[in-house]
């Protein structure tokens, strides 16, 4: 199953953590957005494969803007 | 003719084989589908959440009075609800459960009286009264019947809100009107896999709107704990959800006139925490976890979660400092930056409300950038609903005790309970910055000159220059908007002092008959 990550508030890539194709694990930082002159980690929400990044470093994102696509193993939750 | 005597024992047998009858519901089958369902039956679960052999029954004989679609041959033991009273840590409560084996637990007239029945005494006792939800919805046969009743229930609990506490356990089905019930008391709790809540179920939803949807997407425990909110507490399991009950209780008086009882705790009022130095990062642009906060400063580490995740940016607990039961809002750095969205301020007014309505102290714990912006959150009506956390914590007359840790700057540092909204003591961490805006804004407008050259050396100089002189606590120290600059060690101290000397607190604010909360 693929899961998009969105961005949950708008702000920018100061950093991309992972790369595609890349295992991660649940709780792992996938990359920091900053908003409101705050880091905000954006975390992988279950165990996974990173299928496509949609960002790069630098870039704005608004609300709800996806921001990477994560495939979830059968079973993970 | 007279009719053949029977002696006392065979009255008290005909007595006891009645109730036995009636206890059982609606048969050994129905209870063995209901065990093979996950569940408890009502009987089961108002022995577990009470304490033992505390409970005493109220209107076991009652029955329905429809005749129409046949129910004049239908008998439905207890009419589908089990109501009565008892104690939970001796303290007294009243409790009704509906009997999902008895006719689905269904709603209807004299199951609806039963409950407003109890209501009645709850009140005149001031003792809180707890819902075990697990019904099939209104009663068909009943008709109108069935919908009025609905209606005079919902208000009677709005008769009760605010007078005493009001929980709701969903332990199973709570579909179409009875839905709004929970809603309309003070807390809702929900089980993984078993309850289920909406106004209208996935075969209605399917005929009007043609969308198709499981019962789980549509109105389950996920739906409901991170989405909705409609969920503030979630378990795993019957068991889990009646002891979490259980835990509730004890952080909230019996009613409006009474205080919480305070517990004597081993924990030191006066232990220093040097780990809270550690745990903040000065660094202004550096999250982390402001549970672990939480948890340093309170009771042995004892909190009690309300809505854990819908709008993780805001934190929203029950806990206690020195034994005394305090209500915990807190931003939470990790999530959003510990921006306030619609969500966030949604979940900590209605918290901060119930804390007020029944005299429990507000501690706030602030590193907010502040409310949150952009077209969505204006869209979504952020000034709606971020002016309810203004309202909510102007209105509050309990003891409210701020901590600002970092950040407070602009509208968050208001909604936050600063001393302008009443705070009774606001304490600021060395590493706070109180602010109308954050420095890198404020810079941008002071020396907007520099901006227009494009001169962004001498505007980062400027930038620095203002966080230096502006970005602490000591500017709002002047003029007392905060009443100390605290060491991050002393936090628990100074609240427990802070708390202890408002003991006695009273406020008396100008007669109405109620103020208009923006919704």
């Amino acid at each position: 199953m693929e899961k998009e990550i969105n961005a949950p508030v708008p702000g920018k890539i100061i950093s991309i953590k992972c790369k595609e194709n890349q295992e991660v694990k649940k709780g792992d930082v996938l990359l920091i957005l900053e908003t409101m002159k705050m880091e905000n980690e954006i975390y992988a929400p279950s165990n996974g494969l990173i299928k496509k990044i949609l960002v790069k470093e630098g870039d704005f994102v608004q609300h709800g803007k996806t921001m990477l696509i994560i495939e979830i193993k059968e079973g993970e939750k | 003719m007279t009719s053949k005597m029977k002696d006392m024992k065979q009255y008290v047998h005909e007595l006891e084989e009645k109730k036995k009858k009636i206890m059982l519901g609606g048969g050994i089958d129905a209870i063995k589908k209901q065990h093979e369902a996950g569940k408890l039956t009502a009987r089961e679960r108002i022995n577990k959440l009470l304490d033992p052999d505390s409970f005493i029954e109220i209107d076991i004989f009652v029955k329905h009075r429809c005749t129409w679609f046949g129910m004049d041959k239908k008998d439905v033991p207890a009419d589908a609800v089990i109501t009565g009273y008892g104690k939970i840590n001796g303290r007294t409560v009243f409790i009704y459960a509906q009997d999902f084996t008895s006719m689905g637990g269904t709603f209807a007239e004299m199951h609806a009286k039963k409950i407003i029945k109890l209501y009645d005494l709850a009140m005149k006792v001031g003792a809180p009264i707890i819902g075990i939800f697990d019904s099939g919805g209104a009663r068909i046969q009943e008709c109108q019947d069935s919908l009025s009743y609905y209606g005079k229930y919902f208000y009677k609990i709005v008769q009760a809100s605010g007078v005493i506490p009001q929980i709701a356990l969903e332990m199973g089905p709570c579909a179409g009107g009875q839905a709004y019930a929970p809603a309309l008391m003070d807390f809702i709790f929900m089980v993984k896999g078993t309850s289920y809540t909406f106004i209208a179920g996935p075969p209605l939803v399917k005929a009007v709107t043609g969308e198709e949807i499981s019962v789980e997407d549509l109105g389950g425990v996920e739906v409901h704990a991170s989405i909705s909110g409609v969920a503030d507490i979630v378990t795993s399991n019957d068991e889990e959800c009646l002891i979490k009950a259980r835990e509730l209780l004890s952080y909230l008086p019996s009613n409006f006139k009474e205080k919480p009882i305070r517990i004597e705790t081993n924990d030191p009022v006066d232990r220093m925490i040097p780990e809270l130095e550690e745990i903040v990062p000065t660094e202004r642009n550096k999250s982390y976890d402001m549970y672990e906060v939480i948890k340093k400063i309170v009771d042995n580490g004892k909190i009690f979660d309300i809505k854990p995740d819908f709008a993780k940016n805001i934190i929203t607990c029950f806990s206690r400092i020195g034994g005394y039961s305090v209500g915990i809002v807190a931003n939470q750095p990790k999530v959003m930056a510990g921006a306030i969205d619609v969500d966030a301020s949604d979940k900590a007014s209605r918290f901060i409300r119930f804390c007020d309505a029944f005299n429990i102290p507000l501690i706030q714990l602030v590193d907010t950038p502040a409310f949150l912006i952009g077209s969505k959150m204006e869209k979504m009506g952020i000034i709606r609903h971020g002016a309810k956390m203004l309202y909510a914590y102007s209105e509050a007359t309990v003891p409210k005790i701020t901590i600002i840790i970092r950040k407070a700057y602009a509208g968050g540092y208001l909604a936050m309970c600063s001393k302008d909204l009443g705070a009774d003591q606001v304490y600021a961490w060395p590493t706070a910055e109180i602010a109308l805006v954050g420095p890198e804004a404020a810079a941008s407008i002071l020396y907007k000159d520099l901006l227009k050259k494009g001169d962004y050396e001498k505007l980062k100089e400027k930038t620095i220059e203002y966080i230096e002189e502006f970005c602490n606590p000591y500017v709002a120290a002047q003029r007392g908007y905060i009443d100390d600059v605290i060491k991050p060690r002393e936090t628990r101290k100074r609240i427990y002092d802070a708390l202890e000397m408002l003991k006695n607190k009273e406020e008396n604010p100008p007669i109405k008959k109620h103020g208009n909360m923006p919704v």
